[in-house]
This record gives C-alpha cells, sequence and structure tokens, in this order.
C-alpha cells in the first residue's frame, strides 16, 4: 500500500484535475444540516468533510433506487430491444469505513453464480474515496463488526488527517491508476500505521458467531414477536441499509415504448413475498422482520461468510419508532433456544 | 428537564392539547409551552414567492424513496390496499424518480384532504425530510376554509368525505378566478 | 451494455386451450444463437415476459428430448398471467432461462417411478415423463396419479389418454368434485395414491402441487415405505430474479430459483 502525504491543497487538486473525465459527488452540508445524498459539484473547493454520513448510502451509486436494465419497442407482433446506457465515470468522495465495507457484500452476491453486469460495471466505473470518519455518533455500531471507523481498504484511495495534512493511502488498482494519471508531485510516506478504533470500550458487545448459533436454531423463537410488536412495516431500514439489495423487476411503458425497471423492494413489504394466486408464505409481520435478521446475521453467512451487516447504524437512526437492531441482537445472544420474556 | 426540550418538534406547536373526547384523562406532568401556532409553518412557508416553490418543492420529491414510512406512520391511511400498492392497475409508478414520488405523494395528500389531524407524524418519520406537514396543513386549511370542517374536532359534525350539502362549493383545491 | 435481466425473444407459434384459466404455449427462440445457448434440463423453469407488463416464472413443460417445441403452461391468476392469456400466436414475448436445478434424470435410470401431480402442477412431471418416453429403455415401470379440482381443471387431457394406452405406465386420474359426464374417480390425490399403492421396491416418486397436497402426499409416501431420498418434489415461491440475487424466494439460507426448484 502506496501512501502520499499531501496538503489540502493537493487534496483539492488531485479531484477536480479529473472533473473533467469524471462526475464529481460529496457530501455537503446543506442549508438544514441534513444530507441526503451525495452531491454532484463540478468543482471540489473546500477540503472534503469527515463529519458526515449522508442519509441515502453508497450502494446508490451501483446499485440505484430504481434502474431501467433494458428498453423495448412494439411494432406489431414484433419486438425490439435496446441495452441500457453505459454509465458515467464517477468520482465518490468523503465515504466511511461502515460505507466501503458493506460494498463487499453486496460484491459478493451480484458476482454470485451469474455476474451482475449492471452492478459490476458501476462498480468499475466508480472511484471510492474513504475519509477518516469523525462523526460516529449513538447509533453507530460498525466496530462491533469489525470495521474501524478510522481506516478501511475496502475502497480505492482513503484519506487521514495528520496533523495540518493529510495522508492519502491507495487502496485498489483502480486508486492506483487514478493516482498515477492525476497526482503531480505526491510526496510518498514510509512506515504509516492507520488509525484504529478497534477494541475501545463499548456498552455491550454483539458476538455475531453467537448470535448466528442461536438463529441456526431459533426460527420459532418467542422473541421474533416481541421484535415486530413496535416495527410499523415501513421500508426504511432496508432502504437506507448499505447491504440491503432485494429488488423487484417490473416493466414501465407508454403505448409502444417502455422498459423494464428494478426498484428496491423490501422484505417489510407483505407484497414482497405475496404470489399471484393470494399465498403469502411471509404474511405476518414477524416472519417478516425475522426474515431480515436472518438473511443479514445468518443466511449471508452461510451462504457467503459475511456478515450482511458494516455497523453503519443507519437503520436504528431513522427507524420511526426506534427500533434498535443492536439491542435485538443483544436480546437473542443471551436468549438461548428458550426464548425470553419481558 | 423541560418538556419543550426532549418533545418532538412537531409536537410543541400542537394546537390540540386539550380535547374532550377521551374516556380517562391521565394529568399532564407539564403544560407545553407553545412555540408557534400550527399556522406558522404554513404562513412562513407561503411568504415565500410562489415562482420558487415548484423548485423546491422538485428537489424535496427527488429525495423520496418510496419507503412508505408516511402511510405506515398515519393513523388516517386506513385502506387496506394502497393505490401505490396495487398493480392491476398499477396508478402509482413504481419506479422512483423526482416525477413518480411527485405522483406519490401529492395522491396521499390530497386523499388525506379532510382526513388528515395534523399529528404530523409523517414528516417526522420521513427519512428523506421532506416538509410534508406545509401539504397537510394546506389541505386542512382548504378544507376549513370552504367546508367549515377540521377533521377529529367534532364526532358529532357529518364528516367531510361522506356528506353533502347543496352549500359546498364546487371546486376544492383550485378555486375559478373571482370576477 | 448487455446483462443477464436481459430475455430472449420468442415468438408464440401455437396457444393451446386447456382449461378455462390454463393456456399452454408454444415458442420458438427467434434469434438461432438463442436456440443454441438455450438448453434446459426437465424441472428447470424460465422467466415469461411480455413487454410493458413484466414477467413471470413458470416451469418449462416441454422436454429437451423433442428440441422443435418450447412449452410453458400458464395459469391466469395475477397481472402477468392475464396479460399472457390475452397473448395472440405470432406475438412476441422473452424468455429468460433457462434457471434452477433439474430433476436427477441420471440417478432416475434404472427406477420405476411414481408421478404424483396435482392441477397446473403436472406441468414440470410432463416434463420429465416425455422425457422418459423418449429415452424409454432406460427408465422402469411409470406410475401417475394426477388429480384436478374437477374435471375441467384437468390439463394436458389428450396427452393423458395417450398415456393410458402406453404399456408399462398406469395412469390414474381423479378429481376432488366431479361434474359433467365424468365416469373416472372421484377422491383427494393422496388418498387415490394410498389406494393405487404403487410399490416402494426401486422407485422414486416425483411430485408436484398445491404445498398442502404434497403434504399429504410425502406422507402417504412414506406410509406406503417410500424413504425421504426417494420423493423428489419441486417448490414454488413468488420469484423476480431467477438467479438468487433479488431475495424473496429463500426458504431459510436456500434459494428456490438457484438451489430449487427439485427438493
Amino acid at each position: 500500500m502506496k501512501n502520499y502525504l499531501l496538503t489540502e491543497e493537493q487534496i483539492i487538486a488531485l479531484f477536480n484535475a479529473a472533473a473533467e473525465h469524471y462526475e464529481l459527488y460529496v457530501p455537503v452540508n446543506s442549508e438544514n444540516g441534513q444530507v441526503f445524498c451525495w452531491e454532484k459539484t463540478a468543482r471540489l473547493d473546500k477540503m472534503v468533510p469527515s463529519n458526515i454520513q449522508p442519509t441515502a448510502s453508497i450502494k446508490k451509486f451501483f446499485f440505484p433506487n430504481s434502474e431501467p436494465m433494458f428498453g423495448f419497442k412494439k411494432e406489431k407482433q414484433e419486438i425490439e430491444l435496446y441495452q441500457a446506457a453505459a454509465s458515467v465515470p464517477r468520482l465518490v468522495l468523503g465515504v466511511h469505513s461502515c460505507d466501503l465495507g458493506s460494498i463487499k457484500v453486496l460484491e459478493a452476491l451480484f458476482k454470485d453464480t451469474v455476474d451482475d453486469e449492471l452492478f459490476r460495471e458501476k462498480r468499475q466505473n466508480t472511484v471510492l474515496v474513504g475519509i477518516s470518519c469523525s462523526a460516529k455518533d449513538w447509533a453507530c455500531f460498525c466496530s462491533q463488526l469489525e470495521i474501524n471507523s478510522r481506516f478501511s481498504q475496502d475502497g480505492d484511495l482513503f484519506i487521514t488527517p495528520r496533523e495540518e495534512k493529510y495522508i492519502l493511502s491507495v487502496t485498489s488498482a483502480k486508486g492506483e491508476d487514478y493516482v498515477n494519471k492525476y497526482l503531480e508531485n505526491g510526496e510518498t510516506v514510509a512506515g504509516f500505521t492507520p488509525a484504529n478504533d478497534l477494541g475501545e470500550e463499548e456498552t455491550f458487545t454483539l458476538d455475531f458467531p453467537k448470535i448466528k448459533e442461536v438463529m441456526d436454531s431459533g426460527f420459532e423463537l418467542p422473541v421474533w414477536e416481541k421484535f415486530a410488536r413496535k416495527c410499523i412495516n415501513c421500508g426504511i431500514c432496508t432502504f437506507l441499509c448499505p447491504t440491503c439489495h432485494c429488488f423487484d423487476v417490473f416493466d414501465e411503458a407508454r403505448r409502444e415504448r417502455g422498459a423494464r425497471f428494478r426498484c428496491y423492494d423490501s422484505c417489510m413489504f407483505p407484497e414482497f413475498t405475496r404470489m399471484a394466486g393470494g399465498y403469502n408464505p411471509r404474511s405476518a409481520k414477524a416472519a417478516r422482520l425475522r426474515q431480515r435478521y436472518l438473511h443479514k446475521y445468518k443466511y449471508f453467512v452461510d451462504n457467503f461468510n459475511l456478515i450482511a451487516c458494516s455497523g453503519c447504524g443507519r437503520c436504528i437512526r431513522h427507524c420511526p419508532v426506534n427500533v434498535d437492531v443492536r439491542q435485538n441482537l443483544n436480546i437473542l445472544q443471551h436468549s438461548g433456544s428458550e426464548g425470553e420474556d419481558d | 428537564m423541560p418538556l419543550a426540550e426532549i418533545i418532538a418538534g412537531k409536537c410543541q406547536d400542537c394546537q390540540y392539547q386539550e380535547m374532550d373526547n377521551y374516556d380517562e384523562l391521565l394529568p399532564y406532568p407539564q403544560k407545553i409551552g407553545l412555540t408557534a401556532k400550527g399556522e406558522n409553518v404554513l404562513t412562513a412557508y407561503e411568504k415565500l414567492e410562489f415562482e420558487k416553490r415548484w423548485p423546491e418543492w422538485a428537489r424535496h420529491f427527488e429525495n423520496c424513496i418510496q419507503c412508505f414510512a408516511c402511510r405506515k406512520v398515519c393513523p388516517m391511511c386506513y385502506c387496506t390496499e394502497c393505490i401505490a400498492s396495487k398493480n392491476e392497475p398499477r396508478l402509482i409508478p413504481q419506479s422512483v424518480g423526482g416525477k413518480q414520488n411527485t405522483v406519490w405523494q401529492i395522491t396521499r395528500i390530497m386523499h388525506l384532504a379532510g382526513r388528515c389531524i395534523d399529528c404530523g407524524e409523517c414528516e417526522r418519520v420521513c427519512p428523506a425530510k421532506l416538509p410534508l406537514r406545509r401539504l397537510t396543513l394546506k389541505m386542512r386549511q382548504i378544507v376549513n376554509d370552504y367546508y367549515k370542517y377540521v377533521p377529529g374536532l367534532d364526532p358529532r359534525q357529518d364528516l367531510f368525505w361522506s356528506s353533502y350539502s347543496k352549500k359546498d362549493p364546487e371546486y376544492l383545491i383550485f378555486k375559478p378566478e373571482e370576477k | 451494455m448487455t446483462n443477464i435481466y436481459t430475455p430472449y425473444l420468442a415468438k408464440i407459434k401455437k396457444i393451446i386451450k386447456e382449461t378455462h384459466d390454463v393456456k399452454t404455449f408454444q415458442l420458438e427462440l427467434v434469434n438461432p444463437e438463442s436456440k443454441k445457448k438455450f438448453n434446459y434440463q426437465p424441472g428447470q423453469f424460465a422467466e415469461f415476459s411480455v413487454f410493458g407488463v413484466g414477467e413471470s416464472t413458470f416451469c418449462l413443460a416441454s422436454t429437451p428430448t423433442r428440441p422443435e417445441v418450447l412449452e410453458c403452461s400458464v395459469k391466469k391468476a395475477g397481472k402477468v398471467t392475464s396479460a399472457i392469456h390475452e397473448l395472440w400466436e405470432g406475438d412476441t414475448v422473452g424468455i429468460r432461462g433457462p434457471y434452477g436445478n433439474n430433476f436427477p434424470v441420471k440417478q432416475l435410470k434404472g427406477k420405476n417411478l411414481v408421478f404424483v401431480g396435482g392441477g397446473i402442477g403436472l406441468a414440470p412431471l410432463r416434463s420429465l415423463i416425455n422425457f422418459v418416453l423418449d429415452n424409454r429403455g432406460d427408465y422402469g415401470n411409470i406410475c401417475l396419479v394426477y388429480g384436478a379440482r374437477t374435471p375441467g381443471d384437468l390439463v394436458y387431457k389428450k396427452e393423458l389418454e395417450d398415456w393410458d394406452k402406453t404399456p408399462d405406465f398406469a395412469t390414474h386420474i381423479t378429481v376432488d368434485k366431479s361434474a359433467g359426464n365424468w365416469k373416472g374417480t372421484v377422491g383427494f390425490v393422496p388418498v387415490i395414491l394410498g389406494e393405487v399403492a404403487p410399490g416402494a421396491e426401486n422407485a422414486v416418486a416425483i411430485t408436484c402441487g398445491p404445498p398442502i397436497m404434497i403434504k399429504f402426499v410425502v406422507k402417504e409416501l412414506s406410509e406406503l415405505g417410500f424413504k425421504a431420498a426417494d420423493i423428489i418434489t419441486t417448490l414454488e415461491m413468488k420469484m423476480k430474479c431467477g438467479l438468487g440475487k433479488c431475495g424473496r424466494c429463500n426458504i431459510g439460507k436456500v434459494y428456490v430459483c438457484k438451489d430449487g426448484p427439485v427438493f
């Protein structure tokens, strides 16, 4: 891993240098102090902020809320298909470790069995620039998932502040290409040890292997019903979650022209599994919430050996009814097979 | 700690702290000091020039992710099958985007005219922070101006959607230009 | 940019009306290239699309041993299936697949086969039955127990008659409720299966139908002496992508579309 010591001006210049070829996205403070998503900007004029975690997660760039997969045109009995256009190269700045970690999950899923070109192409076309997080709040639990909020190698480049300057770490071949192409007079530093906030004291620890063990035999636990009592079955947690990836496929057409889309779907919605005949294998709210938890902390581990959660805390922060996944997992890990009553 | 500091923002201008249609009333620990009257959210917004309003809404609607938290949390969204989930025929576009989200939001708000009790929950839960209460308050204002009806205040009053009087104006949203 | 969600275009060559709500569609892939790519085995399924309406999942009811036709039987139930029912011969549709696993045709060699089907669940079985008939020497005796709600709901009537005349092929057709001039058996599939009582010796049972029927058929089969390993069933869930990505058809960690539908 190569590391450069750069001044603020140099960092800004490095990202502005490519503005012609890349769309530049930064998390910026809007007037009400809330950042919904990275916003496109023509030029970077000040340092990338390190304290902003946008509400919408990074998955939006590779797996958008809804995207056309192909277009079609009908003419009498004939059909003509059009392929989706290639994506524009993008440079996304100020990504936190949790979001970078979540991409591994999506990558594993989308390349499994058959490679999903829609996802891969966008990922290949995007340079992700991480930044050492200075915004850990009450809802964050990345360290529980062994994600270091101060440093991550899951993106392409990573910025760590050092005194008045910044260390720019090159964490992928794509990042290296970028730096070679656009960095002028960069001074490399040897012996950079990234900061690490893992192992800092937490109020409770989540033991994920233990949780999985409980889940392995815990399909019928009474706690699922208890967890679901609060839940209102909206899609906030799934839509904002950087690792949630379930989608729906549908057509939208006007007269002869149309397109087939895919868009986020949520296992929290009853329509998610309702079949045309009316039968719904997950008609109960508790069953849907259980599906979400099991998918993240058990099925995904079974299938990909990865936990489909990066501890970004969005589902906790934005839940309208304060469902806290950490508390629920904590109950699970202490519940064993007989469950627990309140 | 004063209640006003921990209570949700939307409750701070609650106009209905004293209702009389309860079975039991627990004593309030403290009265919420009203910071503003409900209408102020709207009147403050209405100072904005007309031309500037739409671009602002367009930007807001762009952010909607169609998570339907507004619908799920709304005490007056009680349809067993929501028009947004219906697919035969699909009337609310399923794809997400500025235009499509506008269709969804406007449809929901209009459907709540004469029904919305101004609990402000939709605005509170919205992860994209859409200022939905401006819209619902406007609906309440229109319904009250034209039909003298405030939802939820008088259980004896005929419901707005299920009653008709010859005095009702013909228009609802758009008042024809007065000559 | 091509992607895995783009279907092959196919022409509807012929539409056969099976019952009041089931039609069989004979398709031909438009592009000879895609014909070569579309290699399937009995038990696999495909995504059938009507452009402008959407996609729906159907098992392939034809057998690869008769490559001239690709058949899907569609029961009218929802939005897409209704749109499919409104199609005409000559219309272009999309077909994506084949997906999922298939019946273990190699392991079944030399075995006696017991097919138990209900309603439209005969479709995947039909694919295997015809496959077996085309490779007759490789397999033992065939016994089919097939039932539907009413005589009018029986599908592939013509083929059922042909099968009945085939040697070493015992067909038992039943209906839940008699109607019209029905002279055949009346009774639920599991009950009739118990009466027919095919031997479990060197036999494998393959079942497909409504979940409740499968449940009782499996019970009946184990009473007849079939071991769990000798019972094959196909499952159905709501599917969208067919590739194990969209996340709705899982039963536990297993995805029906990717790891199934044959279990």
